[in-house]
């Protein structure tokens, strides 16, 4: 059975003009799926830190899962409609309201041309997604109109005045949906599931990562999250790793210096990297993450996991469970 | 010489490559996440041909290839792919390390600059926070520094990390720590110095190179064509500015 449909989708979509941005939250960003090409010119994966979130926001309205939207720090978001919309909250649960009145997270909501859509601020969590159907639309960057504000690549943080185009991307299907959604609370501790490798071997014991309780450090932001916490251990003779190309003029390491400081020469990371440096204190690296990186990555947090690490607060806790390696590697 | 393909282990591999080396070179293939492999060759010259002949067999499940300094990693879309692309690079590596290679040992078996490509020229403010350790590291002074950084060519090795960024080659280099703590903020425009690369950073980002100095010169403007100033190969030489 088919829900009901007030206004007809296809007069929503042909509408160019979205909304105007009234106040734009501690932080707003429009985020699509980010980019699957790009690495070999630098350009991050880029894309919405919580891609689940994103994803059913996009399917609520009827949009590819893949359109941009709009990925909001800590709510605060008010927009004023300049044409009929359906809109859908989804990631951290914050209190809705559109024109005062007060509508569902996690489901699809008319706003009317002239109405404000107003977003609160989350209790837990940290992203809130906000889909519109049509998409946003946005110049696109190796097939992506995400943003990484810190690489200074997509559109700048939103300010009020700001306008919201659609994309006009119309799947035909409807207002029908089979999703079952509940608002669900993220963020406060999670749990995040880890890949080994590449450089788990660079360790003395990688059970380190997984026995202790590691604490958001408040550097935390859409490049990466620092763990603090008791520190991982490297270890003793770690590989080293020196070119035929070194011309004898260079100067090498000393061995003491190679077991505590090994260098590792630049490597791909990924989404999900869990990076020690000689420290002991693990970054892992999110969605605007550098392309290459020179300390070892000892595994790397699934996809899941990522998007739960998306929700996170300095302070909050996470603990890390090790997956097993894949066959091939074994 | 015996050269064979092995797969990750958790086991450790030493592979200390010298100029004369004669005797067993491993590649290893390591897993990168759920739908990637990284293939470290251990040395430049081994990674330059495992790209090559990558490249060459055209893998079609490949998404996305990211050479670095050592290794390169491949990407798959789904993680069922992965087992089937490391049967496949099996029979590509094995060739490739059996074809007779370049002993190279000199910088310049980097990727070949074009002739015809214009050097860039960076001009350099050198009064970054890490010149003493690096001085202090090399018992070298500051001009010496300076005129040991301006005074060559520099080619580019590869590119990532950030949009813009290269990783150069020095004709003369040096090596250098990376630092034990990374910076959270290392501004745009900065020049660092890790291992034996140098790099000039495009936009701010977090880091762990030795910085020496800076640049206004902008390396990477999405608006502008061609974006990205530096690909591999592309010369570069660093003047000093006042």
């Amino acid at each position: 059975m088919t829900r009901p449909s007030p206004p007809d989708r296809d007069q929503l979509l042909d509408q160019q003009r979205l909304a105007v941005v009234l106040a734009p939250g501690l932080l707003t960003l429009v985020e699509d799926l980010g980019r699957t090409t790009g690495a070999a010119i630098g350009l991050p994966t880029a894309g919405a830190m919580d891609r689940a979130a994103l994803r059913l926001a996009n399917r609520l309205v009827g949009n590819p899962e893949s359109a941009a939207g709009l990925e909001v720090v800590l709510g605060g978001l008010e927009l004023r409609a300049v044409s009929e919309l359906v809109v859908a909250v989804t990631g951290a649960v914050v209190e809705v309201r559109v024109d005062g009145r007060a509508v569902d997270s996690h489901r699809p909501i008319w706003v009317g041309s002239g109405q404000h859509l107003w977003l609160g601020r989350p209790a837990s969590g940290l992203r809130v997604m906000v889909a519109i159907a049509g998409g946003i639309a946005g110049d696109e960057l190796c097939g992506s109109v995400s943003s990484s504000p810190t690489a200074r690549l997509g559109r700048p943080p939103l300010v009020a005045g700001e306008e919201l185009i659609s994309a006009g991307l119309a799947d035909g299907r409807g207002w029908q949906t089979s999703d079952v959604t509940a608002a669900v609370a993220g963020g406060g501790s999670c749990v995040v599931s880890v890949l080994p490798g590449p450089r788990d071997d660079w360790f003395a014991d990688i059970s380190e990562l997984s026995r202790a309780v590691w604490r958001v450090s408040t550097d935390c932001d859409r490049v990466g999250i620092r763990l603090q916490g008791p520190g991982l251990t490297r270890r003793s003779m770690a590989p080293v790793v020196t070119g035929a190309q070194l011309p004898s003029e260079a100067q090498l390491p000393s061995e003491a210096q190679l077991s505590s400081e090994a260098q590792l020469p630049s490597e791909a990371v990924v989404r999900g990297s869990v990076q020690v440096p000689p420290d002991g204190q693990p970054l892992i690296f999110l969605n605007d993450h550098p392309v290459t990186g020179g300390y070892p990555v000892i595994g790397v947090v699934d996809e899941q996991g990522c998007d739960r690490l998306a929700q996170v607060r300095p302070g909050d806790q996470v603990r890390c469970v090790w997956l097993p390696r894949p066959g091939w590697a074994r | 010489m015996t050269r064979q393909v092995v797969p990750g282990t958790s086991t450790l591999a030493t592979s200390v490559t010298d100029p004369a080396a004669v005797g067993q070179v491993t590649v290893r293939l390591l897993p990168l996440g759920a739908t990637g492999v990284l293939i470290d060759g251990g040395d430049q010259p081994t990674r330059r041909r495992l790209v090559a002949a990558i490249e060459a067999a055209a893998i079609a499940e490949v998404v996305e290839v990211v050479p670095a300094a050592v290794t390169v990693a491949l990407r798959v879309a789904e993680p069922s792919q992965v087992a089937g692309l490391v049967e496949r690079l099996r029979s590509v590596i094995v060739p490739t390390l059996q074809a007779p290679g370049v002993a190279s040992t000199r910088v310049s078996s980097a990727t070949p600059a074009s002739p015809a490509a214009p050097v860039v020229v960076c001009p350099v403010v050198y009064d970054g926070p890490d010149v003493a350790e690096v001085c202090a590291a090399w018992s070298i002074t500051r001009a010496e520094l300076v005129a040991w950084h301006t005074g060559q060519q520099w080619t580019c090795d590869f590119t990532g990390f950030l949009p813009g960024f290269g990783y150069l080659v020095a004709d003369h280099p040096r090596w250098v720590a990376r630092r034990a703590t990374p910076r959270t903020r290392i501004p745009a425009g900065a020049v660092g110095l890790a291992s034996d690369y140098c790099g000039i950073y495009p936009s701010a980002s977090p880091g762990g190179w030795q910085v020496i100095g800076r640049t206004d010169l902008a390396l990477f403007d999405p608006a502008r064509t061609p974006a990205a100033l530096l690909g591999a190969g592309t010369r570069v030489r660093f003047e000093q500015a006042r």
